[in-house]
């Protein structure tokens, strides 16, 4: 620890005991990425056409929704839904790319994406009123979130090109309409049904300004009700959609007019059924509507080799239409129509398709087998893939948009695992879909590994050269951590070892439920993973600003920020250590309390209002039980969480006020609130557009000594004890005690850790922290990396502070690390690398993932964002476009600590 | 066939819209803007201004059958009700 009189004697410094980089590497320039591969011609015009790309919003999809709708007065609700779900898929503008082998999209555009008004109004148009309203309820985030005029964004009005929710472009000709579609909504959206039963939840004014102060960042039931979850293919996959039709109808003759054993919900199967066969019917239309489309672009295409291609679209489009699948390109086909049909349902994100590469297994194998099909041929099918998936936005709130999720829409592809029969369930078709991800380097899908010591080492080797392209992606996930959850979570409704075992990652890096099924196929039976077989893993209070919360606790209730009082007051003088704890604890407990109950309303009228039908469809066992997934269909139904950001943060603050204020007794508690107040003597980040520690402005000198202090309190990541017993204490406390509070599911609530982007706007309105960190600047990414720079003892230290306590006891954990490219050069250097997520995994850590980069690169590409469009970094759970992330987010990757050596 | 003409390249059957802004041209194989005058080899694509079921109400929205609120630049070549139009105001030859 340095010298307090020591930073005196230099008063001009910053008083930051911080290391960015840990390691020496002799900087000659830019130090680029080892790996770099080059995808087809083909992928590679389709990607071009993409970076030219804008984000646009169609009308079409709830042009046609709300005209059915409007039509249906009266009608059940579920089967209104379905009615005007199909209405839209049969009349979507069918668009088909030049040179695509896998077609359809969200949109008639290459990019796009479109509001549902019936789940949210709220920044589709943005009028006073509305505005205003989300003002006050929190949801504005006008100051704090920042949206990135880079990439594909639209960011303001451009000829006749309209700009809205601060991110994409919408025709002036379709203004007009989509203000109409969506004052049609106006007092029976889910928003604002949800507002008008909230507000009689007891201290309703509590909870309006917990969103005000940004403690919680946004409410799930009305904004993404749906995702983070994994989608299940297997119905499309096995029968066909002619044959799940002929399955409903043969259900509807069983269960019409009969309740079975359920006298207040099985009169209700017969309207699911009726529901499920209307929509299919509806997708139906919609893939041969496409089908007609590539016929038509035949007909007049003058390259043959072209025509060809629109023709083979055409079958197989015509086939999968009603029957099952008989190729690997027709399954992979159904398989993408199925993602986009169940994401045009509800605003949802984080659709995982699941360990893709295992489910696909048996068509891919047989093709091979019968010449059908080569591995160049499959490597180009899966670039396709890649773009598809790529290719579409999510349309919502600006918090929502960019302030959680940067714009990414989190499609998970997990690899490797075990089988059913405890063996490693890894294949070609794995390692191929490895290889795209390098070829075609793109954000989307991206991909997590499931680590079992099982798993071939070579097939390890392979998801290493993929970290070292620098995409990020595949993560590390602990399949054993993993199946440790998922049996304390689900054991209760009756998940054994073998259905643990179909674990895949949903979202980010959601643990979701999943379990297996038998699959024929021309004869032949398989055991494939079914996919997901919970609802959204990630929904209920989300995201906790813990920083914030302890910032209420040490100003008795009071944002400092705002001056608005958030909380009653504590009543406590806070005069030890344990006063302290005590009363974060139970601001904790207030929080939660009051979020859940609105949560639980809001979901309840979306399952109501605006019921799931596409996914509950394929979601075992909804199809067998006739209930949709909002009436506990699915076979688990545990899925409601609560999620936080800023843990080490708040951690690192607790180390300091007790080491400093508490046990050392340096600095009293009024002398560290003022400087807290006073930032330090330094600028606000937002004052010099600078949102990590890296590059700050220091006005005033007066606060030296205490910002010293707290930079040189213990920190989490050192595998020192002061700061670890911390982490430990708290995560002991989160993980038991959100399980006193219940869903509207009535089961309990989980611990889930990441952070996606929150860290950015969630540090944008959290004043200087006692650890140290500046008003304004970018929390610590994810859960367990450590804040930039304090890492000071190398990666096994940091990985035994993060492995100080039991992480099954929470539905997942991250962990960042950002690596210089020339500390894992050639074959050794990626055996050095499998060996560090070895030990990792080895004791007990849940995930892991890299960022592969020189940071001079970064400040580069920051500088000079115009050389590189196709950059692509990891942010926390997710891969993106560098030009597309905000700026705050930007300053924290950057500063992230550089390891260039992994001793 | 009507006699309803495209006047722009994002009126055109052959156009193929990437974003707000721009699209493929089917037949000349080249990017074109949404609001680039159509091409000689232009015909028209099935939109709601050109149904004959279709009338302007104000600026950007319309009636369809007098009844459904809808706007003229939708697109309808899934709409089944759709009947191409005789005549439009101000339509080239």
């Amino acid at each position: 620890m340095l010298d307090m009189e020591t930073n005196t004697d230099k008063p001009e410094q910053p008083s930051l005991r911080l290391a960015y980089r840990y390691g020496c590497v002799q900087s000659q320039g830019i130090e680029h990425r080892e790996v770099k591969k080059d995808p087809f011609a083909r992928t590679r015009r389709i990607r071009d056409l993409y970076f030219e790309t804008k984000s646009s919003v169609s009308v079409e999809f709830p042009y046609w929704y709300t005209r059915r709708w409007n039509q249906l007065e009266g009608e059940i609700p579920i089967v209104r839904r379905a009615e005007s779900l199909k209405h839209a898929f049969s009349h979507l503008t069918p668009t088909i790319f030049p040179g695509e082998l896998l077609v359809m999209g969200r949109t008639l555009y290459l990019r796009g994406s479109y509001p549902m008004p019936w789940v949210s109004q709220t920044f589709i148009v943005e009028t006073e009123n509305r505005y205003q309203e989300a003002k006050r309820r929190g949801l504005a985030g006008e100051d704090v979130v920042k949206v990135p005029k880079g990439g594909g964004n639209i960011t303001a009005n451009v000829g006749n090109v309209v700009s809205i929710a601060g991110k994409f472009g919408l025709r002036k000709e379709e203004y007009p309409i989509l203000k109409n579609v969506t004052a049609m909504w106006d007092g029976r959206s889910v928003e604002d049904l949800s507002l008008k039963y909230e507000m009689m939840v007891a201290g309703y004014e509590t909870k309006e300004a917990i969103m005000r102060s940004l403690v919680c960042m946004y409410d799930s039931g009305y904004t993404l009700p749906q995702g983070r979850e994994v989608i299940s293919y297997y119905y499309p996959l096995q029968y066909g959609i002619g044959g799940m039709i002929d399955l409903c109808q043969k259900r509807i003759e069983q269960v019409a007019g009969d309740p079975g054993n359920d006298g207040v919900n099985g009169m209700d199967r017969l309207y699911f059924y009726k529901a499920a066969i209307t929509v299919l019917e509806g997708i139906k239309r919609w893939i041969l509507n496409h089908a007609a489309e590539a016929r038509r672009l035949a007909s007049t295409e003058t390259d043959m080799k072209q025509r060809a291609e629109y023709e083979e679209i055409a079958n197989t489009l015509e086939w999968i239409s009603s029957k099952q699948p008989r190729t690997f390109c027709e399954a992979l086909q159904l398989c993408w129509t199925f993602h986009m049909a169940v994401l045009a349902e509800d605003s949802f994100s984080g659709l995982a398709p699941g360990r893709l590469g295992q489910i696909l297994y048996p068509w891919w194998k047989q093709d091979i087998e019968n010449g059908v099909l080569d591995r160049e041929k499959t490597l180009e099918l899966l670039e396709c893939m890649r773009m598809k998936f790529t290719e579409f936005d999510l349309f919502g709130p600006k918090m929502v948009i960019e302030g959680i999720q940067s714009g990414s829409t989190f499609n998970n592809v997990s690899l490797g695992g075990l089988t059913k029969d405890g063996e490693s369930a890894t294949n070609d078709l794995e390692t191929l879909m490895i290889e795209a991800g390098m070829t075609c380097e793109s954000p989307q899908p991206t991909m997590t590994l499931l680590y079992d010591e099982k798993l071939p080492e070579e097939f390890l080797l392979k998801a290493v050269e993929c970290n070292k392209t620098g995409t990020g992606y595949p993560a590390w996930v602990n399949n054993k951590v993993a199946m440790e959850f998922l049996l304390k979570n689900f054991g209760p409704e009756g998940m054994n070892v073998d259905d643990a075992k179909a674990v895949a990652i949903g979202g980010c890096l959601q643990t979701a439920a999943c379990t297996w099924a038998e699959l024929s196929l021309n004869d032949k039976k398989y055991v494939i993973p079914r996919g997901g077989a919970a609802a959204a893993t990630d929904v209920g209070v989300h995201f906790l600003n813990l920083p914030k919360i302890l910032e209420l606790v040490l100003f008795d209730g009071v944002d400092q920020r705002t001056g608005e009082r958030v909380l009653p007051s504590h009543g406590s003088k806070l005069e030890t250590y344990d006063d302290l704890w005590a009363a974060y604890k139970e601001y904790f407990r207030q929080i939660v309390d009051i979020l859940i109950r609105c949560n639980n309303i809001q979901h309840d009228i979306w399952r109501k209002l605006t019921p799931s039908v596409v996914n509950s469809m394929l979601k075992p066992d909804c199809l067998e039980k006739g209930m949709h997934i909002g009436m506990m269909g699915s076979r688990y139904n545990r899925n409601f969480s609560v999620n936080i950001c800023g843990g080490i943060n708040m951690v690192n603050s607790l180390a300091s006020l007790k080491f400093n204020v508490y046990d050392n007794k340096r600095i009293s508690r009024e002398e560290l609130k003022e400087a807290l107040h006073h930032n330090f003597g330094y600028r606000r980040a937002e004052e010099v557009g600078s949102y990590s520690l890296l590059d700050q402005a220091k006005i005033s000198h007066n606060w030296d000594k205490i910002h010293h202090l707290c930079m040189n309190a213990p920190k989490y990541g050192n595998d020192e004890p002061y700061a670890d017993d911390i982490l430990k204490e708290w995560e002991q406390f989160y993980t038991s005690v959100v399980q006193e509070y219940k869903s509207l599911f009535a089961k309990p609530l989980y611990a889930l850790q990441l952070s996606v982007s929150t860290h950015g706007p969630m540090g944008a309105v959290n004043i200087a922290t006692p650890d140290g960190r500046l008003h304004g600047t970018t929390l610590a990414d994810a859960s367990l990396s450590a804040y930039p720079g304090t890492d000071l003892n190398g990666p096994y230290a940091l990985f035994n502070s993060a492995t100080c306590w039991d992480h099954s006891s929470s539905q997942c954990t991250q962990m960042n690390l950002k690596i210089h490219p020339s500390a894992i050069k050639g074959r050794e250097g990626s055996k050095k690398l499998l060996e560090l997520i070895r030990a990792y995994m080895r004791k007990g850590g849940f995930h892991i993932q890299f960022n592969i980069v020189d940071s001079e690169m970064l400040r580069d590409a920051q500088a000079h964002p115009e050389k590189y469009r196709d950059l692509l970094v990891r942010v926390a759970g997710f891969t993106h476009y560098w030009v597309e992330l905000p700026k705050p987010i930007q300053d924290e990757i950057i500063a992230r600590t550089e390891y260039e050596e992994l001793a | 066939m009507s006699q309803a003409v495209a006047q722009r390249c994002a009126d055109c059957n052959q156009y193929v819209p990437v974003d707000v802004f721009k699209g493929l041209c089917h037949i000349n194989k080249c990017t074109v803007q949404v609001d680039d005058p159509a091409c000689e080899e232009c015909a028209p694509m099935k939109k709601c201004k050109f149904c004959k079921h279709y009338s302007p109400k104000e600026e950007y929205l319309g009636l369809c059958k007098g009844e459904e609120l809808t706007y003229p630049d939708l697109v309808t070549r899934t709409c089944e009700m759709f009947e191409w139009r005789s005549h439009l105001p101000g339509d080239r030859k």
